[in-house]
């Protein structure tokens, strides 16, 4: 089992490697100079010229590259060109906000998919199930931008109930904290709870129909006990790889949601940082966001053969 | 060739129906079983509607679209402008009738490119393996990485904010999805008895993919290109959203919201419209979607 995680791991390493060449080029092709924006308005041609060498711009783009991408290895990812501050520092900063945000994102998608997906599934012909398939399309086609500007409008400007952007830490003022949280997760979240209700239905019908449900009814089981040992437990299986998935989706959706909640998080940050052309900000979180991605769905793997008998056998 | 695809869906369905459906071409018969499912009747009346409303939109639109102060700013949605005006005086339902040939356009020209793009790479990948597969197969795992929103902000500010690079950036966030879909079902065709019986006579491979196989694995394709262009309207709104991809004045869903959004609280109909266009027109490609699905898979999922 720890050889398959392993090799997992090993197989994102090329992976990595192409993210960071891409990165690294990509963000060199964006029109503008950093080394003028730092020289200020009034920069002389000189001063152009230092800043150049201060950062080491005027190197050719294989030596920035190998300086940089030696950096990493050793967990250091270069200063800022503004403010002078570690890339790993400005991203630190940032990665609290973005945290809030998907782990409440995350609560929003199992809290609300998971008992529609069950429920749909055992009473398929419940008209409250019809509802729900109809819920569902709608929720997949509505764009996540329109969808926070809609409960902005209806929550925050009609009801005055929540406000209507801004991050407090939940260290700081928990109650706060959650009330600011509350609409920007929905909006986030809405999509994925719809995508695991959908699945979770689909994997649960299809464990209902198989051969080992219908011996648990005939030696008398009752109803409950059926669909709670035996069919969740094989149905909720797939799950983790849809959550790993929605993990994804959650990491470029926080980019748009960010921006309309005003939330100070990492999507944010790289928005802001390909418009001021800061290079390494912007090769260092994009990085850590793919890594991140990466091994995310390592861990649901891993996690999948572990919970999963047939596949725990093979490695 | 069509016979190649002929036979396979009449060995498909004949049992089953004997006869039933010997209309002459499959896409007759296509046509005929989506229109016996209510999502497949919706999805191509809103996708017609659509069409329609994007080549006429100057004829059928009640006002210039461009025109500032047709009424006062912010005038509420009355008999005469049906969903208002914006903050300049302009006809909202105006903008969201020519907005549609935005929509309409990005994710058709989108669709088109990410298909070119993608087919080439997953034929030769499925078909050819080796050395060609696995580099073929780490770039689409590389792309695929990248968040789709991410990667599209990163290309637009390469390229520089405009509708062209809009459709290049999504095409090519599209390119792995649907070069991964080709690629499986190319394996999944390779060692079909035809495939074999085919080389066997001596033809070439570019022969037996070109004339061959991709008729066999279009059906597949066609469903993936519904999403696909799901996508491709969801991701220009959003970057025209984010102030990446249209520029006002044109009037496009995205843009329209993202201007909409700092008078919510004195003109809720400028951030309410335009989405419920958005919505309509993805609502409609994904049932179009789940209806070709089942229409071109008879046997069921």
């Amino acid at each position: 089992m720890i050889s398959y995680a392993v090799t997992r791991l090993l197989q994102a390493i090329p992976v990595l490697f192409l993210t960071s060449l891409i990165v690294f080029f990509f963000i060199r092709l964006v029109p503008g100079d950093p080394a003028v924006t730092m020289a200020g308005q009034n920069g002389t041609p000189q001063q152009i010229e230092a800043m150049r060498h201060r950062w080491g711009l005027d190197k050719p783009m294989v030596t920035q590259y190998l300086i940089w991408i030696g950096g990493v290895a050793h967990g250091d990812f270069g200063d800022a060109y503004g403010t002078q501050t570690p890339v790993s520092t400005v991203i630190l900063q940032r990665i609290p906000a973005t945290l809030h945000l998907a782990i409440g994102t995350l609560l929003v998608i199992v809290v609300f998919g998971t008992p529609i997906g069950v429920f749909t599934a055992l009473r398929p012909n419940h008209p409250l199930s019809r509802i729900v398939a109809f819920g569902n399309a709608l929720a997949l086609a509505t764009p996540t931008f329109w969808l926070g500007i809609l409960l902005i409008l209806f929550f925050a400007v009609w009801l005055r109930l929540l406000p209507p952007s801004g991050y407090i830490s939940i260290t700081e003022n928990p109650i706060l904290a959650i009330r600011n949280l509350i609409l920007p997760c929905v909006t986030l979240g809405t999509a994925g709870a719809a995508v695991l209700s959908r699945f979770l239905k689909s994997s649960i019908s299809e464990v209902l129909g198989s051969d080992f449900i219908r011996t648990a009814q005939a030696k008398g089981l009752r109803n409950r006990a059926i669909v709670v040992r035996h069919v969740l437990k094989v149905a909720l299986l797939p799950v983790i790889t849809v959550m790993a998935i929605q993990f994804g989706y959650l990491l470029g959706g926080a980019v748009v949601t960010e921006s309309i909640f005003g939330w100070p998080g990492i999507g944010r940050l790289i928005l802001d940082s390909i418009s001021n052309g800061e290079y390494l900000v912007v090769q260092g979180t994009m990085l850590v966001f793919v890594a991140t991605f990466i091994v995310v769905n390592v861990l649901a793997d891993v996690t999948y053969a572990l919970l999963n008998p047939r596949i725990r056998y093979r490695h | 060739m069509m016979s190649t695809l002929d036979e396979q869906m009449c060995e498909r369905t004949i049992p089953l129906k004997a006869g039933a459906e010997r209309e002459r071409s499959p896409f007759a018969r296509m046509l005929r079983r989506l229109a016996r499912d209510p999502g497949g009747v919706f999805g191509l009346t809103v996708l017609t509607a659509l069409i329609v409303i994007a080549i006429l939109a100057p004829l059928i639109a009640p006002h210039d679209p461009y025109e500032l102060g047709a009424d006062l700013p912010f005038a509420q949605p009355s008999l005469l402008h049906l969903f208002g005006t914006d903050n300049l005086g302009r006809d909202e339902l105006s903008r969201v009738i020519f907005g549609a040939r935005i929509s309409l356009a990005v994710s058709v020209f989108a669709g088109l490119m990410a298909l070119v793009l993608a087919m080439p790479l997953g034929l030769s990948s499925g078909f050819a393996g080796g050395w060609i597969d696995s580099v073929v197969t780490r770039v689409f795992d590389t792309i695929f990485a990248f968040p789709g929103i991410l990667l599209g902000v990163g290309l637009m500010a390469v390229l520089g904010a405009n509708l062209t690079n809009v459709v290049i950036a999504v095409a090519i966030i599209n390119v792995p999805t649907l070069g991964r879909l080709v690629r499986g079902a190319v394996i999944a065709q390779r060692n079909e008895d035809y495939v074999e019986a085919a080389r066997s006579i001596g033809a070439t491979p570019i022969w037996v993919v070109t004339r061959h196989v991709v008729p066999n694995i279009l059906p597949p394709v066609l469903v993936q290109m519904t999403l696909v262009m799901t996508e491709t309207v969801l991701l220009e709104a959003a970057f025209s959203f984010l102030g990446l991809g249209n520029r006002p004045p044109t009037p496009s869903w995205g843009t329209m919201l993202s201007e909409g959004r700092n008078f919510l609280g004195s003109a809720w109909w400028l951030g309410f419209f335009p989405g419920v266009a958005i919505t309509v027109m993805v609502l409609g490609l994904n049932a179009l979607g789940d209806a070709l699905r089942i229409a071109l898979n008879p046997r069921g999922a």
